[in-house]
């Protein structure tokens, strides 16, 4: 009883120093996980799973990839399983930004653009592979996007679109118009939930067999009343990003 | 005639806050549009029995896909201590018995969302703040004596309204912390822990208290500082630790953020107007090292405002203004509705204390975050519910130049307040005295 009055009154009488010190241990673990800390930032910035950006012009439309894919370095292939770095018939500036960061970037700009179709890109990356095929039309760009699984599993993917509003652009997806009546012309943004089921079979590698891949979701941009001007003008910007992908295993 | 002035009181006082009430009501359909999504989202996810923080989880994953290089890690949504669950989750049941399908819908990572909901929402978010703004007014009136005057300061204060009826739920961990300190003052420990407790769990500040509460009990050479630290505690641990993960991910964001608001750590904006800075280095500026230098910053002034109030004679209610003075200056984040929690100690301090310094002290510190928020926001966005046409929305919305002016002085002036006041509380007098200005004026 005695011992416990005595500590109370110490602990009293010198409680501002008790805080100082208190004080220098808590500086002291603030330094200790200032290193820590800072590279669990940098994992943070690297953890993003696919973003790709497309402004569509009057004249030219530009793809901006923004892809973390952690460890593993991607792989951005043709059809023919070529690495893409430029698309026949098109003029193309490229900037591959991968060669010693797992994050890798890539701006593709078609200038002079006629109507055709072609591959944008063929990915292969962590079992999945995504093929997009652009066809580009008199004032309208569809995008068609083929997704494979590479094992034998359900598949859930979300895309999430970001879509920037011009009065004279319009966005349908699969044919649908998103942005038409719209209290809020700025901005949509659409989750889309895709199930795959699993009658592929599981392939070892799946670089090569995207014919028989299933139709997976298309994008259209439809623009009207294109300014007849030279100046580069932005009819539609959409941002779409790669996440949340679930996988369900067999049972 | 003694039961008849009493009565008289009495009616005046229901007048008094019926009128507070109607006010705030009236202004309901005013909101923030960043956190007006948030409380929906709060909403549409406790009614379907999820929890906001596996929301949260999700969003952030998403959003750290969507911003690619960016270092904005997380998505800005339910980022709080768990209290508003149990707070709200009775009132988005009876919100879902009337929209039992709608789903949650959140704008893409970095895009400003517009969402319409409706007014009923509105009415049952803002319902536990607006009478946590009468509890607190209540509190005012008997730590005063009864000082109609004081409860009139708070209820009519325009920033209160603003923060209460239009923008955030910062009144709720005020009230509980003002309940601490009325239960503490009273002696009636274990419940002030309990109430102290719930108002951390609310919004994270009211933590800055709980050293000073054991301090006061420390100095009183008593033990009982252990039993409150452990009530505290244990209340704590009770309701966070079933929401744990999500707690953590909420802790990390808020330390993660950059500097925002009332703070001069937000000088980083100036790099993104003048420009001085590589992408990546602003980045890093932002992201990494000021919320590393502002996490010293705190440590150093909470200790060293802990190690001279422990050794000073003066009242509780000072010493707790005087923390979360120091709050203030050091924070990292430090938003306009923060300030509320100053409010009710300034007014304390001016019913007992008066000086004609403090008065304007008082005023300064919620007239600066008030034009704050019209000039930042701006303020006109809270009218969205009303209009999406952008020129009214943006219209005190001025050029980043001339917004990055104004925003700098106010922070400036801001930070001199809060200096004035501290030193005017330590010393008794303040570096700048109005007083003597006025004086020096008149003469």
């Amino acid at each position: 009883m005695k011992k416990s009055k005595t500590t109370i009154r110490y602990i009293s009488k010198n409680i501002n120093k008790i805080i100082i010190a208190v004080s220098y241990i808590i500086l002291f673990f603030l330094l200790l996980g200032l290193v820590p800390g800072i590279l669990y930032q940098e994992k943070l910035a690297e953890v993003g799973i696919w973003q790709e950006t497309r402004e569509v012009k009057n004249d030219s439309f530009i793809i901006r990839y923004h892809m973390n894919s952690g460890d593993n370095k991607p792989t951005v292939l043709t059809s023919s399983g070529d690495e893409l770095l430029a698309v026949d018939g098109w003029e193309s500036t490229i900037e591959k930004n991968n060669d010693n960061s797992p994050r890798s970037m890539w701006d593709h700009t078609f200038r002079n653009v006629v109507a055709s179709s072609f591959i944008i890109h063929n990915v292969t990356w962590d079992n999945y592979q995504l093929m997009q095929t652009a066809r580009l039309w008199e004032n309208q760009v569809t995008f068609e996007y083929k997704c494979l699984s590479a094992e034998n599993e359900n598949m859930q993917l979300t895309l999430s679109l970001k879509h920037r509003y011009d009065n004279y652009s319009t966005l349908t997806f699969d044919n649908i118009k998103i942005n038409e009546n719209q209290e809020n012309k700025l901005f949509v943004r659409y989750s889309v939930k895709l199930e795959l089921d699993n009658t592929f079979a599981a392939k070892k590698n799946v670089r090569y067999s995207m014919d028989n891949a299933l139709y997976w979701l298309r994008l259209t941009f439809y623009a009207e009343n294109i300014p007849a001007d030279n100046n580069w003008h932005n009819i539609a910007k959409l941002t779409m990003s790669y996440s949340l992908i679930e996988r369900e295993s067999q049972e | 005639m003694l039961k008849d002035k009493k009565r008289k009181i009495n009616k005046r006082l229901v007048l008094l806050i019926l009128l507070a009430l109607g006010i705030r009501f009236a202004l309901i359909n005013l909101n923030h549009p960043l956190d007006l999504q948030t409380w929906h989202g709060l909403f549409v996810d406790l009614n379907q029995e999820q929890s906001p923080y596996s929301t949260l989880e999700k969003l952030t994953y998403e959003a750290r896909a969507t911003q690619g290089v960016g270092w904005s890690q997380y998505y800005m949504y339910f980022a709080y201590p768990p209290m508003l669950i149990p707070i709200y989750y009775p009132l988005a049941k009876l919100y879902g018995v009337f929209y039992s399908t709608e789903q949650i819908n959140f704008s893409i990572a970095g895009v400003d969302p517009y969402p319409q909901v409706p007014l009923l929402l509105n009415f049952l978010f803002k319902l536990p703040i607006i009478l946590a703004d009468i509890g607190i007014a209540l509190l005012l009136y008997k730590m005063t004596k009864r000082s109609e005057k004081s409860m009139v300061a708070y209820l009519f204060n325009p920033l209160v309204i603003f923060v209460s009826a239009c923008w955030m739920f910062d009144s709720i961990a005020v009230f509980f912390l003002l309940l601490a300190t009325y239960l503490f003052e009273r002696k009636r420990y274990d419940l002030s822990a309990v109430a102290l407790s719930f108002g951390f769990l609310t919004k994270i500040i009211p933590i800055f208290a709980l050293p000073l509460f054991c301090i006061e009990l420390i100095r009183k050479k008593s033990w009982k500082f252990l039993r409150y630290a452990l009530v505290f505690g244990a209340v704590s641990a009770l309701v966070i630790l079933p929401f744990w993960s999500g707690v953590k991910l909420s802790l990390e964001f808020q330390s993660a953020r950059e500097p925002s608001g009332l703070t001069p750590l937000n000088f980083h904006y100036m790099f993104g107007i003048f420009g001085g800075l590589s992408e990546q280095s602003l980045l890093q500026l932002k992201f990494v090292i000021l919320p590393a230098v502002a996490s010293f910053i705190l440590v150093i002034g909470m200790s060293l405002i802990y190690a001279y109030l422990s050794k000073k004679e003066i009242s509780l209610r000072q010493k707790l203004l005087m923390v979360f003075l120091v709050y203030s200056i050091c924070a990292k984040n430090l938003h306009e509705p923060h300030v509320l929690i100053l409010i009710p100690f300034l007014i304390l301090e001016l019913n007992e204390r008066y000086s004609f310094d403090k008065k304007w002290q008082y005023r300064l510190l919620w007239i600066l975050p008030f034009i704050y928020a019209i000039v930042a926001v701006p303020i006109t966005r809270f009218l969205y519910g009303y209009t999406m046409n952008m020129n009214i929305l943006y219209l005190f919305g001025l050029p980043l130049l001339a917004k990055g002016v104004v925003i700098g002085a106010v922070v400036i002036m801001f930070h001199l307040v809060l200096w004035n006041a501290l030193i005017t509380l330590i010393r008794g007098r303040p570096v700048v005295s109005l007083e003597e200005l006025r004086r020096r004026l008149k003469r």
